[in-house]
């Protein structure tokens, strides 16, 4: 069995104001996994991520990372700090939040120069990346200047430089166009097949039958409702119904409607078909 | 009988306000977040193009090297024959940097007009003494404005136009001078070269992130006014639309605030813990040596020909 590199046992949180955004979530992330988080709209998924980057910190339960607990005094003190930076990237789902150097070249060598990568190596990351994600041609804009898609590349590019093993990715495909879509889902495989643990939140089944192969799923409760193979969960319609994940498809035929359940197959089946269930 | 979905007032004809764009203060607010909103975005993003020229492939810390030191040398010149000449040389300059006229119009309109109100008490008698040349008003020996003793003819003197011409060249030089860094280099990129020329990392960083973030601070006044604009209203007074702008900055202060949360978890995320490490220092080659050497050299010679 693989290493776990996050365990989270009986983890709460709650917003000033008592606004509950995780209630006793348990599950852990070992090393190569690819993992969706599924929940609908206020499931608590962006917070979980959070925490497992150790940038909120639960009010109950305890999360590990690395078989470290994650208080705010580990998190901040080296020598953990530091490896736990390096190894965990943190995509965020607001690219702009994540933008905040003049330049792309400039925010692609903010992380390593952050965490003490020697000058030379440090810039040689950032072209290598620059090249991995095709970005070379806005090496010199700004970040505010780009379209959503440049600032997801951008965005990714500026983590992957400082040569994470784990990707934390909060609903990476809001505001992408299918092209780039299709290409974030690319990157994704190849990251995967080079062994990088990810971990991304979603409420999009398609792109998650694309890049996990187990799924977590929270329910409106902000509870884990189900936790495993990712077509299992896929195929549950029952469970995908509860926690808001699924919606009738409507159908009009002579003013007679007919509604069914529908989610996409994952695209390693033969052939790329939906998957449709029946009320 | 057919049970209608919508609430019975929904299908009534309904009566269209008037007035609102014409209301007090409306058109006002619409116009200026256009325009302010428009210019400011283009600037702060960056996008704005810089016209390729010898100037613009000098590296930027250079540039800001090479035009400060211009610009106190300017300040050390005292003959207005030298100034002029100093004067044509940065117009030469700037239609070899393929600076657009319109621009250097647009910063000429506003700022000698600022500069004469501050010198235009200096041309006249009434605070320096000097020979007049032309006189403006007689009141007479013994004139007294309160306790303020006149003198007999107030009026233009040789020694305050002097003082004004020299002020006056001086200033637009440096004008000129400004606008041949600020137009011939991306704002990203002079930011990016006061911070490799060693400005505090903390300032440097507010600097460029304030710099960053007030894109997206104007794109957040825009879309809250035009959510506004999109909806149907009639003629807002006043006191109406001041209660919308006292809201809408309530608005944008909770997003401003939930921004910078983010920012600061994306910038820990990144391993970033309060010692803030940034990019290498300038490094200038062949063409910014030369471009250094040549503003040293033309301070030279200004202050040589045209001190004291």
């Amino acid at each position: 069995m693989r290493e776990p590199v996050f365990d989270l046992k009986g983890i709460t949180y709650s917003y000033p104001g008592g606004i509950k955004a995780l209630d006793d979530v348990s599950f852990r992330v070992s090393g190569g996994e690819s993992v969706a988080v599924l929940g609908a709209n206020a499931s608590g998924k962006t917070t979980l991520l959070k925490i497992m980057d150790g940038l909120l910190f639960p009010d109950g339960g305890e999360a590990a990372a690395f078989g470290h607990r994650l208080t705010e005094e580990s998190v901040e003190k080296p020598p953990f700090s530091r490896m736990f930076r390096q190894e965990v990237g943190f995509l965020f789902q607001n690219s702009d939040a994540q933008l905040f150097n003049p330049t792309v070249r400039e925010e692609l060598a903010f992380g390593p120069y952050q965490l003490g990568v020697p000058e030379d190596e440090a810039w040689r990351r950032v072209d290598d990346m620059m090249k991995f994600v095709e970005i070379e041609h806005i090496a010199d804009r700004p970040p505010a200047g780009l379209s959503s898609g440049e600032k997801k590349r951008v965005a990714l590019a500026c983590l992957l430089t400082c040569a994470p093993s784990i990707l934390l990715m909060d609903e990476p495909t809001t505001s992408l166009d299918p092209r780039t879509q299709e290409w974030l889902v690319m990157i994704l495989k190849t990251l995967r097949k080079e062994g990088m643990t990810l971990v991304c939140s979603t409420h999009d089944l398609h792109f998650a039958s694309l890049v996990a192969e187990r799924g977590v799923v929270l329910t409106e409760e902000h509870r884990v409702a189900s936790d495993g193979n990712i077509w299992e969960i896929l195929t549950d319609f029952d469970l995908l119904k509860k926690v808001n994940l699924v919606h009738e498809h409507l159908h009009e035929y002579e003013e007679v409607f007919h509604s069914h359940f529908h989610v996409h197959k994952r695209e390693q089946e033969p052939d790329h078909v939906h998957a449709h269930g029946s009320e | 009988m057919t049970t209608r979905a919508l609430p019975d007032w929904y299908y009534k004809e309904q009566a269209y306000p008037e007035g609102g764009e014409k209301g007090r203060g409306t058109g006002f607010i619409k116009r200026a977040l256009a325009a302010f909103g428009e210019s400011l975005v283009t600037l702060l993003s960056g996008e704005e193009g810089v016209p390729d020229s010898f100037l613009s492939a000098i590296s930027p810390a250079a540039k800001i090297i090479g035009i400060i030191a211009l610009i106190v040398g300017v300040t050390l010149i005292q003959r207005p024959l030298i100034l002029i000449f100093g004067f044509l040389i940065t117009l030469v300059v700037m239609g070899a940097a393929r600076i657009p006229v319109r621009r250097v119009v647009h910063i000429w309109l506003g700022v000698p007009v600022f500069s004469l109100a501050v010198i235009l008490p200096a041309v006249l008698n009434l605070f320096s003494p000097g020979d007049v040349i032309i006189a403006l008003w007689s009141p007479g020996p013994g004139a007294h404005l309160g306790h303020w003793n006149l003198p007999p003819a107030v009026g233009v003197t040789m020694e305050g136009l002097e003082v004004a011409s020299r002020f006056m060249l001086r200033v637009i030089i440096c004008v000129n001078l400004a606008l041949l860094l600020t137009a011939t280099t991306p704002p990203v990129k002079l930011l990016s070269a006061f911070r490799r020329m060693g400005m505090p990392n903390a300032f440097g960083m507010v600097l460029v992130m304030m710099y960053r973030y007030l894109v997206l601070l104007v794109e957040a006044v825009r879309e809250i006014h035009e959510a506004r604009l999109s909806r149907p209203y009639g003629g807002m007074n006043l006191r109406a639309e001041q209660n919308w702008i006292a809201a809408g900055v309530g608005n944008l202060f909770r997003r401003t605030w939930y921004m910078g949360e983010e920012v600061r978890q994306a910038m820990a995320a990144r391993g970033f813990g309060g010692d803030l490490k940034t990019a290498r220092p300038a490094v200038f080659q062949a063409k910014d040596w030369t471009f250094l050497a040549c503003c040293i050299l033309m301070i030279f010679i200004g202050i040589w020909s045209g001190g004291k």
